[in-house]
């Protein structure tokens, strides 16, 4: 075996139909949501539930206290008069 | 630089390099288009100051060694699954004999020895032979590729060289 023998090897021609196939390709790719997009979608939604949820429990405390302090001032949580 | 323009010029450098890796027209024709969707996406972002050819020459041995080792995977698992198909109709798996388009036809036998010596080094050191040998690129611009000391490229090579003499 000769090393050298390597540079026996010849050039060869690309097949000229090969840009076709890179530019379907390539417009396949841009169809699709790149993968970095999806994850960021994903975190949004995330964030979006997490600011929801702490909205929600904020708003459930508030009622809380709003209940608490009528209760200590003897006040009616409803507005009946009887 | 508008990328019919830079898929004009390097096409055919992008196609051999692979071809030297796989030895396949077919697979280095997968591994090409591969190289210039990666080119197309990453086209904008590229530093213009860097040059052109040593960034497409490292997006093309990382995609034909990925692609070896993609192709490594299945091998595996074909072989494993003939194991437990003894009775059915399905090939076996045949391992594939390497076909460079480039290699004359007197010189096949003697170049598929020397191939096959080749694929068994570990990558750097094919790498490093390929560029080098094959793509006959000074130590230097070998190193700059592969963003190695010329002292480790000469290294490589001797050993690469060590390896292949080993297996005659």
């Amino acid at each position: 075996m000769n090393i050298d023998d390597f540079n026996k090897i010849q050039n060869v021609e690309v097949s000229p139909f090969l840009f076709a196939k890179i530019q379907y390709r390539i417009q396949q790719t841009a169809a699709v949501l790149p993968v970095k997009w999806v994850w960021r979608l994903g975190a949004a939604l995330v964030l979006v539930m997490l600011l929801n949820l702490s909205a929600i429990s904020k708003l459930d405390s508030r009622k809380q206290d709003a209940a608490a302090f009528a209760a200590a001032m003897h006040l009616s949580s409803n507005n009946n008069l009887y | 630089m508008k990328f019919e323009a830079l898929y004009d010029q390097y096409k055919n450098m992008v196609f051999n390099l692979a071809l030297h890796y796989v030895q396949s027209k077919e697979d280095a024709e997968e591994i090409t288009q591969d190289v210039f969707v990666a080119v197309f996406q990453s086209l904008e972002s590229f530093r213009q100051g860097a040059a052109v050819s040593t960034w497409l020459y490292r997006i093309t041995i990382n995609r034909s060694l990925d692609f070896i080792k993609a192709k490594k995977r299945k091998k595996r698992y074909a072989f494993i699954s003939s194991l437990f198909k003894e009775q059915s109709n399905e090939l076996r798996f045949e391992p594939e004999e390497p076909n460079h388009p480039g290699v004359q036809l007197e010189e096949k036998e003697a170049m598929n020895a020397l191939f096959a010596a080749l694929n068994l080094l570990p990558e750097k050191q094919k790498t490093a032979i390929i560029l080098h040998k094959i793509e006959q690129m000074p130590q230097a611009e070998v190193a700059q590729v592969m963003q190695l000391s010329v002292k480790a490229v000469e290294s490589l090579i001797q050993r690469a060289k060590a390896n292949i003499l080993k297996r005659k």
